[in-house]
């Protein structure tokens, strides 16, 4: 028998139905962070296995899963932003600009990045963390200005004003270019 | 070649790219493979954001993820400190359990007043078709003999999505953030509120109405001193996960009727002349729980699952008072610690079970624990009966 609280009963999102909606936005989210095509892959990995272990006991509504993954996307990304900085800072001198890429690249992942787009990542590693995820999830994940405060905890007001100041100094870099 | 961009050519980039096979690796994951990382391991994921673990016995059938253990050395410091209270939490609150159990223990087994076998009608009375009328309800304890062997309901159809929560194509108007209803007698109908709603008068009838809150909360709906006969019907509570309390009744009389109320720690908290019917409360710790010392409560033909290890279906507590008229009748319950907590203590009366049906579908035991605990068979006027088994249909006994 078909139990009253089963998710199909009240219309919750299978954990695929959860995936093949969200999986790009994701993906493109962490590509737009970390620019490597490896590691956006293998985070975004990460971010649906971490989803998969707390989704039934979470239970975010479909109006919940994208802010709430990209929380996960996040929080995943600042974590391994630090664990680099500390291994960069012991041993920055001697490998520097090494070793990210060395580690099983993707040839899949690798070849759907076009010039262009590289382009755009190498600019967004010029801008401060906090203007690059917020460009991240206005162009890469493409969000409403809502839904980024919702991600980054801050008001739709906070989060429309930093975000116009992130998108304008991506474009005073984006026009340097010519 | 030079190029501007613009925003949209930006957008537009980032819309060319398709996500690698590898980002679906979770379904390795839930198939029970263990998976290397591609990459090399970076610290772990906040705990708050993904808990390491699933419930158990998941309605889909999923199975849990495997265990991970990739703590940093600070993390695990915390955790052991956290985990050392939690342990002598549960060892001082042990001893007074035992102790309660002990006398409960005493009074089934000693030479007390020998156990009435009447019968029970629960008759919930939600009259209040509007504002100005209360809900009214009662509990009526009637000598009888009782039926030897368990009767399910003829009915065996339960709420579900369908049949509680606000009625399907309902024109809903937004309310953005608390809302705050001071006028006696205010009827609430056909709103979307992305915060609480604070009932400070009394007679307020919230109807088809949905709560689905945006950002931590206490309560979905807070029924502060004062609110008497509160009527919640045909509505959608929805805490998702960030909600302590669904409905927290702080007033005499309450009625919630074919309300949908899920994703909160805890559905309904009541005091006294509580009816809950015809409702769906899943995705909770606790679905009805009582702040010790209720009096008048009619729990009618709902679904009440407590998930993800949660404490219990319906939470009948003694520890800040005796409890007294009490009816559980005809509902639909699973999982919790243990399914129901039966009100059992020191000076509580009157609790009436009956035609209730524990499904197994959350626990193989009805609870992690069990079905049922804290039964006091010798209480006056308690009733147990008819309560089954939802998947054989055999008869329960506490």
């Amino acid at each position: 028998m078909v139990q009253p609280w089963s998710p199909a009963e009240v219309g919750a999102l299978t954990f695929d139905e959860v995936y093949r909606e969200h999986a790009a936005r994701v993906y493109r989210f962490c590509l737009s962070q970390l620019r490597n095509p490896t590691e956006a892959e293998d985070v975004a990995a990460e971010v649906f296995v971490s989803a998969l272990a707390a989704y039934d006991r979470t239970r975010p509504s479909p109006e919940d899963v994208q802010p709430w993954l990209l929380r996960i996307a996040r929080n995943e990304i600042i974590d391994r932003e630090r664990h680099r900085r500390r291994w960069s800072t012991l041993f920055g001198k001697f490998f520097a600009d090494q070793g990210e890429t060395d580690h099983g690249v993707n040839v899949e992942a690798e070849v759907v990045i076009r010039d262009e787009l590289r382009h755009v990542l190498a600019v967004l590693e010029r801008l401060s963390p906090r203007d690059r995820e917020l460009v991240g999830l206005r162009l890469a994940a493409d969000l409403p200005f809502a839904e980024i405060g919702r991600v980054t905890g801050m008001t739709e007001h906070a989060a429309t004003v930093a975000t116009r100041r992130a998108l304008q100094r991506l474009r005073d870099h984006l026009g340097g270019r010519s | 070649m030079s190029r501007h961009f613009d925003d949209d050519d930006v957008r537009a980039l980032f819309q060319q790219v398709q996500p690698p096979s590898g980002v679906a690796r979770w379904r390795e994951v839930d198939e029970g493979r263990e998976v290397p990382r591609q990459y090399p391991a970076g610290p772990p994921r906040r705990m708050s954001e993904a808990p390491p673990t699933a419930p158990g016995g998941t309605a889909g059938g999923r199975r849990r993820p495997p265990r991970r253990s990739r703590l940093r050395p600070p993390r695990r410091r915390s955790l052991a400190v956290v985990a050392t209270m939690l342990a002598i939490a549960v060892v001082s609150g042990a001893i007074p359990t035992a102790i309660q159990l002990l006398r409960v223990t005493e009074a089934a087994t000693g030479a007390g007043h020998p156990a009435p076998a009447p019968s029970a009608t629960a008759a919930p009375g939600p009259s209040a078709s509007g504002p100005s009328a209360g809900p009214t309800m009662s509990v009526s304890v009637a000598p009888s003999t009782a039926p030897a062997s368990a009767a399910p309901p003829a009915d065996k159809t339960w709420p579900t999505a369908r049949t509680a929560g606000v009625p399907a194509g309902t024109a809903l108007r937004t309310h953005a953030g608390d809302l705050t209803v001071g006028t006696a007698g205010a009827v609430v109908d056909g709103l979307s509120v992305t915060g609480s709603i604070l009932v400070q008068a009394p007679n307020v009838t919230i109807r088809r109405t949905r709560v689905n809150i945006a950002k931590q909360a206490y309560w979905a709906v807070r029924q502060l001193p004062g609110a008497t006969n509160l009527v919640i019907e045909d509505s959608e509570l929805a805490g998702g996960g960030r909600v302590q309390t669904g409905v927290s009744q702080e007033a005499s009389g309450l009625t919630v009727r074919r309300c949908s109320i899920h994703d909160v720690d805890r559905g309904v908290v009541a005091r006294d002349r509580v009816t809950v019917q015809d409702s769906l409360l899943y995705g909770l710790s606790t679905g009805v729980s009582d702040q010790g010392g209720v009096a008048d409560v009619a729990i009618v033909h709902n679904s009440i699952a407590s998930t993800g290890r949660g404490e219990a279906a319906i939470a009948l507590y003694t520890n800040s008072g005796a409890l007294s008229g009490v009816a559980v009748d005809g509902n639909l319950l699973a999982g919790g610690n243990y399914t129901l907590y039966a009100g059992g203590g020191a000076g509580s009366h009157d609790i009436v079970v009956t035609r209730n049906h524990f499904s197994r579908s959350v626990s193989a035991k009805g609870g992690f624990f069990g079905p049922v605990t804290a039964w006091d068979p010798r209480a006056h006027g308690n009733v147990w009966s008819g309560n089954v088994w939802d998947d054989s249909g055999a008869a329960l006994l506490p």
